[in-house]
């Protein structure tokens, strides 16, 4: 037995095409791109357009925060620095005998003499 | 300018760009909206969606790829979730087609008539019968070419645009035998 699908004719059927066009072809088309763009003008941006938005800002954002970063880290080495100087300086010495610039005479007199 | 060129437009944020697409496809995606929802209404609000949704996704577009299926694909799908959306029911007879502009009352009557009987006939097959024999015969598709816009093999479009085929002559005949 023959398939009939064998038979089918692989062109489209011009008749055919025609009446479902003319079926399916809604009116006013120019009405309908219009519609079209203007859901589109107020439609959001599409995720490239976002991303370009957003990376001003966050480049901006990221900078900030790194000169926050920066400060922070720099404060903190400072800090760290004092406090190793003020742990090993006993209360009430002179700060001058703890303190890594060379001491000037006037303060070794004052340290051995004492207050 | 090509399609390609206009999405890859299109993709870097240039609406203009994707407002020629849509000048150039939508009326092959609003006939096909149409086979897929009997209200005219309804399908128009598809292919808006479908033509929005395609605009927020058109930078994952591949321009390296045919960009009229893609286009359609993402309307089809819209028309499927509004279906879902309206739970339109599909036993509903179509409206009358879309009015003529012809000046000629009883021939326009006579067409409308064949419009319908061919409506109700494209809306009582599945789905996928009412697609492959729109996009094949009314838009010049390749039987290739809808295999990879519905994602179904090439000889399941053929089948199915042959039994469309097949009932819609038959319907067609059959007002043609009450015509006379």
């Amino acid at each position: 037995m023959s398939d009939p699908m064998e038979s089918i004719d692989p062109r489209p059927d011009a008749e055919l095409g025609h009446l479902l066009r003319d079926c399916l072809t809604a009116p006013d088309p120019a009405g309908f791109i219009a519609r079209v763009q203007a859901a589109l003008g107020a439609a959001p941006d599409n995720s490239w357009e976002l991303l370009a938005r957003w990376a001003r800002p966050g480049l901006a954002a990221a900078a900030a925060v790194a000169l926050a970063m920066g400060l922070w880290l720099g404060s903190g080495e400072r800090t760290e620095t004092a406090t190793l100087s003020d742990a090993i300086q006993p209360a009430g010495a002179p700060s001058g005998l703890f303190s890594s610039a060379p001491p000037t005479t006037a303060t070794l007199i004052a340290a051995v003499e004492g207050p | 300018m090509t399609d390609a060129e206009l999405a890859t437009r299109a993709a870097a944020g240039d609406r203009e760009a994707f407002g020629e697409l849509v000048e150039r496809h939508a009326p092959t995606a609003r006939r096909l909206a149409r086979t897929l929802t009997s209200d005219p209404a309804d399908a128009d609000d598809a292919v808006q969606d479908g033509l929005l949704a395609a605009w927020r996704a058109v930078d994952r577009y591949d321009p390296s790829r045919p960009f009229r299926p893609w286009l359609l694909r993402i309307v089809l799908n819209a028309a499927r979730d509004l279906l879902r959306r309206r739970r339109v029911r599909r036993t509903e007879p179509l409206p009358t087609a879309f009015p003529s502009d012809a000046p000629d009352p009883e021939r326009d009557a006579g067409r409308a008539l064949l419009r319908e009987r061919l409506a109700e006939a494209l809306q009582s097959l599945p789905e996928r019968r009412r697609l492959a024999v729109t996009l094949f015969d009314a838009e010049g598709y390749a039987h290739g070419e809808i295999a990879e816009l519905l994602g179904v093999p090439e000889g399941t479009v053929r089948s199915d645009v042959f039994h469309a085929r097949r009932a819609l002559r038959d319907a067609l005949a059959a007002y043609r035998e009450g015509d006379r």
